[in-house]
């Protein structure tokens, strides 16, 4: 479960989007879970998720972000007790109280070119946060050491990359990470990865970066 | 009276969050601000110590959350200020002995007759952590210029967000101004630059403060003093004065301030 081992790499076949997410917004906590695949299935990742997490989301309140799927009763029910039993108050359900707005479908064709989705967050990720998104992800704001982003798609950030970032992680060479300075933790694109620098990199350059693969490497160099 | 509830937290042990609490709430009531300290570290209180108080407990903070005495029966009344009160933690209990809602009671409770309620928070995420922030209205981020400590720093002010404190106030600690000029301590602004919260002061590292510490007297009340003229300012800000940040170039040589003379 991707979730819960940070930092790790993904093991094969646990795609993003296939697992429940918790995310911190200024709004508080929310928790989203994918639209597609049965509902039980991510009760009990969450249920295992809250066993593991020993009470840290103990008094948390929860936004809670379906994406299209809709609750019958009994699913509903299901989820409030089981955040009842783990101390977590649902707080809100739906899009409105997320500053996210995730695409209403997952992917869709503009005249005959594939749409990527693309996750946007306005804030900074601070260490111990965490992104994970089927598709590209768009940061306005820093993405400091200890945070990670992950993504299938691009990772574009308006802001400085100094925690670790995971672009194309389905296996997608052509995956490019763009920062304004880049001066990452680690940096993944996906199967290749590259470890920051090994001292404390002074350089308090702010320029328009770029990371992609070249021969088995990732590159860095100035975009334009 | 409404009083505001200020957590002192850090993630990292170690940085200087007792001492912290115990200046600025000196220097609070030595403004003639009525103050409450928490000491929040059950099991591992120091706060009493620090502020040269451990004699006088009888009570703590879990007989007040368990109502074996009377909250009044159990704040300690400072050696040298009369408006200035320590509630002690317990030393013999876990830390799980007291809830977040009960927190939040007490701090109700303490606002109706104090200006300031400090709360010392122990270090990590745990519950000790989400019981010192549960009845908090702001919070005070202690951190040393050490990637480590600003790293936890940054894991805390995500957490304070959940906790609905999106605007937690920085004091950087234990700065040496001779190892950032030589490089090899980061400077306030590298701090600055990665966890780019409001900064309420930057305190000089100085020996003065262990001296101050072990004799239980806070080093705010000292006139003379570099740490205590810190915290002082960092006291005036939190009261809403605006305050120019102290110069730390206090123990440059004389042919090093020729130097940078001619530098400029």
């Amino acid at each position: 479960m991707p979730l819960s081992d940070n930092g790790d790499l993904m093991q094969p076949g646990s795609l993003p989007g296939n697992n429940i997410v918790f995310k911190g917004y200024r709004s508080g906590l929310t928790l989203i879970i994918p639209e597609a695949g049965p509902f039980e299935n991510y009760l009990q990742e969450l249920r295992d998720h809250l066993k593991n997490s020993h009470n840290f989301f103990n008094g948390a309140k929860i936004n809670l972000e379906l994406g299209n799927r809709q609750l019958d009763t009994e699913e509903k029910a299901a989820l409030i007790r089981l955040f009842q039993e783990n101390g977590l108050v649902l707080r809100s359900t739906g899009e409105s109280a997320s500053p996210v707005k995730r695409p209403a479908s997952k992917s869709k064709a503009i005249h005959g070119e594939h749409v990527v989705p693309t996750f946007t967050i306005k804030k900074t990720l601070r260490s111990g946060q965490r992104i994970e998104f089927d598709g590209n992800v768009l940061i306005w704001g820093d993405i400091n050491p200890g945070a990670e982003v992950m993504a299938s798609g691009d990772i574009i950030v308006m802001g400085k990359l100094r925690g670790t970032a995971h672009a194309g992680m389905q296996g997608d060479r052509n995956a490019r990470i763009f920062a304004f300075q880049i001066n990452p933790v680690q940096l993944r694109i996906a199967d290749v990865i590259a470890r920051g620098g090994e001292k404390l990199k002074r350089t308090k350059d702010f320029r328009p970066e770029i990371a992609k693969v070249k021969d088995q490497q990732i590159i860095v160099e100035k975009f334009n | 009276m409404s009083g505001k509830v200020l957590v002192i937290t850090s993630g990292k042990g170690g940085v200087g969050k007792t001492t912290t609490c115990a200046n600025i709430g000196t220097g609070l009531a030595i403004r003639g601000k009525k103050v409450a300290l928490i000491d929040a570290d059950i099991g591992l209180r120091n706060l009493d110590v620090v502020m040269g108080l451990e004699n006088r407990i009888v009570f703590d903070l879990i007989d007040v959350v368990e109502k074996n005495c009377k909250l009044r029966q159990a704040l300690i009344k400072d050696r040298r200020f009369d408006n200035l009160y320590l509630l002690p933690a317990a030393q013999t209990k876990e830390k799980d002995a007291v809830k977040p809602e009960q927190m939040v009671e007490l701090c109700e409770e303490l606002k109706l007759d104090f200006d300031y309620i400090l709360i010392d928070c122990p270090a990590g995420i745990e519950h000790g952590f989400k019981n010192a922030v549960a009845g908090a209205d702001d919070a005070i981020i202690v951190t040393t210029p050490d990637v480590s400590a600003v790293r936890d720093a940054d894991r805390i002010i995500g957490l304070l967000q959940t906790y609905e404190i999106t605007d937690p106030k920085l004091v950087i600690n234990r700065v040496r101004p001779d190892m950032v000029r030589r490089g090899d301590m980061m400077d306030v602004n590298d701090v600055n630059d990665i966890l780019a919260i409001t900064l309420l002061g930057v305190v000089p590292d100085d020996q003065s403060i262990i001296v101050s510490t072990n004799k239980g007297e806070p080093a705010v009340s000292e006139q003379s003093s570099r740490v205590g003229q810190a915290y002082r300012n960092i006291v005036a800000r939190i009261e809403g004065e605006d305050v120019p940040f102290m110069s730390l170039d206090f123990d440059l040589g004389f042919f090093e301030r020729i130097k940078r003379l001619l530098k400029k």
